[in-house]
């Protein structure tokens, strides 16, 4: 038998509806892969025993031909997610112990898809960080290293860092995702995935730990545009809890893969070429256009002025809004509590003690830019500029159906390099991916090159809102160009 | 006519108000959530994981609380604004579970509306109201149930409360006091908010400063926790007078935050914390622009019910009452309900008399509104029907109101049990009168002799004789007949 | 624009978080440097532009909840999951009004 963790989606759901092997031993498989794999530290929490009863209800309906989308595919669920009866945790010591009595909207769909849970992925602290090593519980490894060098460890990007190393290690078949500024997108570059971050309102947020609500959105992480295609299906959709939501019919994505490109545009966004990008990296947007070009399309060079001022304006905007996210961890209802003798010092103590550096110091900016007397300066004017970014992106619309840049400047780095980055890289490793989530468009990334040094390379495609499916159009077709079947370095046993 | 002063050592000072109302709108589920908004479960069970703000909770907007503010809005003939949004003011404190308040900081739901009040003295005040926002209700702290804790109870939290903010434009004590008794009146008219005031579900916060004739505005102080019309007043005339005194004792009056003391008749500085307070307030990025459909303003605008204003007018029109009798009248709804009840087919001053006279004296005494008076509108529109085709006389009334009281009866039933009937019969009453006549020749002679006031004396045996129910105009004229 | 020590201290007080006297002048110069780093959005004409909080178009229809009773009457949960509560209350140290 081919090795079971290394099916796509869709060829295990054929083969469990076929009755070549059953969801017990497809989610059997991956535990043991997990095994093997406890050093990149992918997962939080790990439930296999839950895994091993969902998937036996699986292999029922199954039987019963009452099989889901999902039914008996091993998932990966990033830690941000609320699952009831599971500790969930955002990797904060904060929400210590924090064992949530309600599902998040996206999760559910998934387990009614039949989806089985495979554990709770690593993430960076409340999802601020781009690394996955900010958070509580430890960093998480790319399952990736560099030719040559086996000892480097290297990031899986961040901060869905562990939903991408376990999707590309192995150890689930596809996972969830929060994009706040390409959390989803830079993480799959980094680790050779395909990641989708939908367009805002796409997918509900009601039961995932906010981190910036404006720009918070969750997404597929898989190994192959097909399967991602196949968890949106079950992920998308309106949720009358989630204000924000879109009151729009879900689409089958699958259907709109392949095809040719004729009679579209794309635009290529010449401020995507700052100096310092990686050469690798250029080669691969050239090969990309061309595979385009290849497929019929028309190519053009648009502009999106605003670009250089994205990341501060998304900085600024997440630092405010999570300031004020985050006050609800108090210690006084859930997760941990350190006592003090007045209310304002268990306030102080617990948040101090609870909160790791990353998130004390976004609360501490946010909380100094919404003050009175910068309000105007820093957020309202940021607020301002964002929807200039925007604007960029509908001008650009105009003109072309959608947008091919690379999905991050460089390949994955290690925890130190990343730490030591002069703050030109630090920018530039958002640049690309951040744009997007401000004018909350859908964005995509396929893994579409490996550089010279053996590591992944992802393209992104920017869409129209709620274009997700011209995306998904796109995206298979540097798919199959870009022929990408390098798997990362693996322990067998 | 001259403006209200206070009398300070070194002269007269003109005190500028301002109020902000919290009302509690009536719904039946929360603001964001859908756990209970009605009192009276035990604690944290009207809770849900929105209110207590649990990790990935969102809040989604309650369509009739919007609608309740709407209503209340048209009923201060304010503007309604089609695009309305929600912002997060943030403070930590226990009962405030999200860390955070949603409330409507920059663009508020109604703007620019206003309420005419009527002074002691017939002069009519109209007073800007600068906004309407709705916003969430806090928690309940419960202090000392357990030495050195703080037990917090969410049952509140999160239920709609609409913050009515007038311009600084009230001149006196009175016309604060007037202004919260009219806006309740027209909430409790709309139906938006019960409008009690002892549990809390109107809440007045007093801005108060002094000024020097034709000087600019003093110094404002926020007054908090006032909880009663009474309050109110007694507030502001107590810390207008405070501020007198401050300046001209030349000691500065800082803008601040005190605590009215109902009991002291005072107020007093709040605790200063040692950093300013800054609420931060933001758009809440959990709710998107409130856009109220224009169908939904109209299909409320067609439905509302005749106001306070309106009913006087009517009332003045229809019922030719005194614009006072009117104003008292329609001050609470369900007055001018028992008052339209009870003037069916009667004499329709008579009742307004009837009501605003012994019937809230009665209500008074026994510390009733109208919706307990133990005398029902049918009843007191039958008793004044009573006085009206003369079966009994007014005097008599007075007596079969009493028994109504006590004994719960209507006063048909009342009169004829007690043989209250007024006697017109000419005969029956001539020869009580020929009696009382045959037994006073000596009062007779006196009468005569030019001794006119003694016809009252007459008057009062023959009523004695016949338990007063003589017809007193028969038995009057007739007297002066027989008397020569 | 030079933050001090003392904008330092509210900030954290309104935050409720412990920043260590030794780390007040690190804190502060972090969130200058965050300023500078912000300036150069001045650069950008905004004059006739509308601040943006969600990129969902403004004509979206409202999500409204009927006035509905559908939740609630979850305080042994609520419960289990706060360290200290007492009798179905939350628990805090005495606050002095």
């Amino acid at each position: 038998m081919t090795d079971l963790v290394d099916l796509t989606i869709a060829e295990a759901r054929k083969a469990l509806d076929e009755g070549e092997f059953t969801a017990t031993e497809l989610a059997e498989a991956h535990i043991k892969e997990m095994e093997k794999a406890k050093h990149l530290n992918a997962y939080i929490t790990e439930t296999p025993d839950l895994a091993l009863e969902m998937a036996k209800k699986s292999d029922e309906r199954i039987k019963n031909k009452k099989a889901g989308l999902l039914e008996g595919i091993p998932v990966g669920m990033k830690d941000l997610y609320c699952t009831k009866g599971v500790l969930t945790t955002a990797a904060s010591h904060i929400l210590d112990g924090f064992v949530p009595f309600y599902e998040s909207t996206v999760s559910e769909k998934i387990w009614n898809a039949g989806g089985v849970l495979m554990g709770k992925t690593n993430l960076d602290e409340f999802a601020m960080g781009s690394g996955t090593i900010t958070g509580y519980y430890g960093c998480t490894e790319n399952p990736w290293k560099r030719t040559g060098d086996n000892k480097t460890v290297l990031v899986p990007g961040g901060s869905s860092g562990g939903s991408a190393a376990a999707v590309s290690a192995g150890l689930c078949m596809c996972a969830t995702g929060t994009d706040t500024g390409g959390s989803i997108r830079q993480p799959a570059s980094f680790c050779g995935i395909v990641g989708l971050k939908p367009t805002y309102g796409r997918c509900s947020r009601y039961g995932i730990i906010a981190f910036a609500s404006s720009l918070d959105q969750a997404g597929p992480m898989a190994r192959t545009v097909e399967d991602t295609a196949l968890l949106m299906e079950v992920m998308a959709g309106f949720d009358d809890k989630d204000s924000t939501s879109a009151q729009l019919a879900v689409p089958n994505y699958r259907k709109a893969l392949g095809g040719d490109l004729k009679g579209k545009v794309v635009g290529i966004p010449k401020e995507y070429r700052p100096s310092g990008i990686n050469p690798d990296v250029i080669k691969m947007w050239d090969e990309g256009i061309r595979w385009l070009k290849d497929a019929g399309a028309e190519v053009v060079e648009v502009s999106l002025p605003h670009t250089e001022y994205a990341l501060t304006t998304y900085h600024v905007i997440a630092s405010a809004e999570c300031s004020s996210n985050l006050a609800r961890y108090d210690g006084i209802r859930f997760g941990l509590r350190k006592d003090g003798k007045t209310l304002d010092e268990v306030y102080a103590n617990t948040r101090m003690e609870g909160f790791g550096n990353e998130p004390r110091r976004r609360i501490l900016i946010g909380t100094y830019i919404l003050g009175e007397s910068r309000y105007n300066d820093y957020f309202l004017k940021a607020q301002k500029v964002r929807r200039l970014i925007v604007k960029d992106f509908d001008d650009a619309f105009k003109k072309v159906d959608f947008l091919l840049t690379p999905a991050a400047p460089s390949t994955a780095v290690s925890a130190e390099e990343m730490k030591n980055q002069d703050p030109i890289t630090v920018f530039l490793n958002d640049a690309f991916v951040c744009p997007a989530s401000l004018a909350g468009l859908p964005a995509m990334v396929v893994p579409s090159a490996i550089s010279s040094d053996g590591l992944p390379l992802g393209l992104q495609i920017i869409g129209k809102p709620f274009a997700e499916e011209q995306v998904f159009q796109v995206a298979s077709i540097i798919e199959k160009a870009a022929n990408f079947t390098k798997q990362p370095h693996r322990v067998r046993g | 006519m001259a403006r209200y002063t206070i009398e300070g050592r070194t002269g007269a000072w003109e005190v500028v108000v301002g109020l902000e109302v919290h009302c509690q709108v009536i719904t039946k589920s929360k603001l964001f959530s859908g756990a209970s908004a009605v009192f009276g479960d035990s604690q944290n069970c009207s809770v849900s994981t929105i209110d207590a703000g649990y990790p990935g909770m969102l809040p989604v907007i309650n369509q009739y609380a919007v609608e309740q503010t709407v209503r209340t809005g048209l009923g201060i003939n304010g503007k309604i604004n089609k695009y309305s949004a929600f912002d997060r003011k943030n403070y930590f404190y226990a009962d405030l579970p999200t860390g955070y308040q949603i409330s409507q900081f920059f663009h508020p739901i109604v703007t620019d509306g206003w309420l005419e009040v009527t002074r002691e003295n017939g002069e009519v005040k109209k007073i800007g109201i600068e906004r309407i926002h709705i916003e969430q209700d806090a928690g309940k702290s419960i202090h000392g149930q357990v030495k050195g804790k703080t037990f917090i109870d969410l049952n509140r939290a999160g239920v709609t409360l609409m913050e009515i903010v007038t311009k600084p434009e009230m001149e006196s004590p009175e016309d604060a006091g007037n202004f919260v008794r009219k806006l309740r009146a027209i909430v409790r008219y709309l139906g938006t908010c019960d409008g009690n005031m002892d549990e809390g579900s109107m809440r007045c916060d007093v801005n108060v400063s002094v000024n020097r004739p034709g000087d600019g505005f003093g110094t404002r102080v926020e007054v908090k926790n006032v909880n009663s019309i009474r309050f109110v007043k007694e507030a502001v005339e107590v810390e207008a007078r405070r501020q007198i005194d401050a300046y001209e004792s030349g000691e500065p009056v800082t803008q601040e935050t005190r605590l009215f003391d109902s009991d002291k008749l005072e107020t007093r500085a709040m605790r200063s914390k040692e950093f300013a307070i800054d609420y931060r307030y933001f758009p809440d990025p959990d709710l998107v622009t409130l856009v109220l459909a224009d169908d939904m303003v109209a299909r409320i605008r067609d439905t509302m019910p005749e106001l306070p204003d309106a009913k006087k007018q009517r009332f003045i029109d229809e019922y030719k009452l005194t614009e006072y009798d009117a104003r008292q009248l329609v001050s609470e709804k369900e007055v001018a309900e028992y008052f339209e009840t009870a003037a069916k087919g009667n004499d329709a001053k008579k009742v307004a008399n009837w009501i605003l006279g012994d019937l809230f004296a009665l209500l008074n005494s026994e510390g009733k509104d109208i919706t307990e008076s133990p005398i029902s509108a049918e009843n007191l529109g039958k008793l004044v029907g009573l006085i009206g085709n003369n079966t009994i006389s007014g005097k008599i009334a007075k007596d079969v109101f009493a028994i109504m009281e006590k004994k719960k009866k209507s006063p048909e039933v009342i009169v004829e049990e007690q043989g209250l009937k007024q006697v017109s019969d000419t005969g029956a009453i001539e020869a009580e009168i020929d009696k009382v006549i045959a037994a006073n020749p000596d009062k007779v002679s006196e009468y005569k002799g030019g001794k006119d006031k003694l016809l009252g004396w007459f008057v009062g045996q023959v009523m004695a004789a016949t338990k007063g129910k003589a017809n007193p105009g028969i038995l009057n004229e007739m007297l002066k007949k027989k008397l020569g | 624009m030079p933050v001090d020590i003392n904008t330092v201290k509210q900030v954290a007080y309104l935050a409720r978080l412990k920043v260590p006297d030794s780390d007040l002048e690190k804190v502060a110069k972090e969130l200058e440097s965050l300023c500078q780093w912000a300036e150069h959005l001045k650069e950008v004409d905004t004059e006739f532009v509308e601040p943006l909080t969600s990129v969902l178009d403004k004509d979206m229809p409202l999500i409204y909840r009927d006035d509905k009773v559908t939740e609630g009457g979850i305080r042994d949960e609520l419960m289990s999951l706060a360290t200290e509560n007492e009798d179905g209350y939350y628990e805090v140290p005495q606050v002095v009004e």
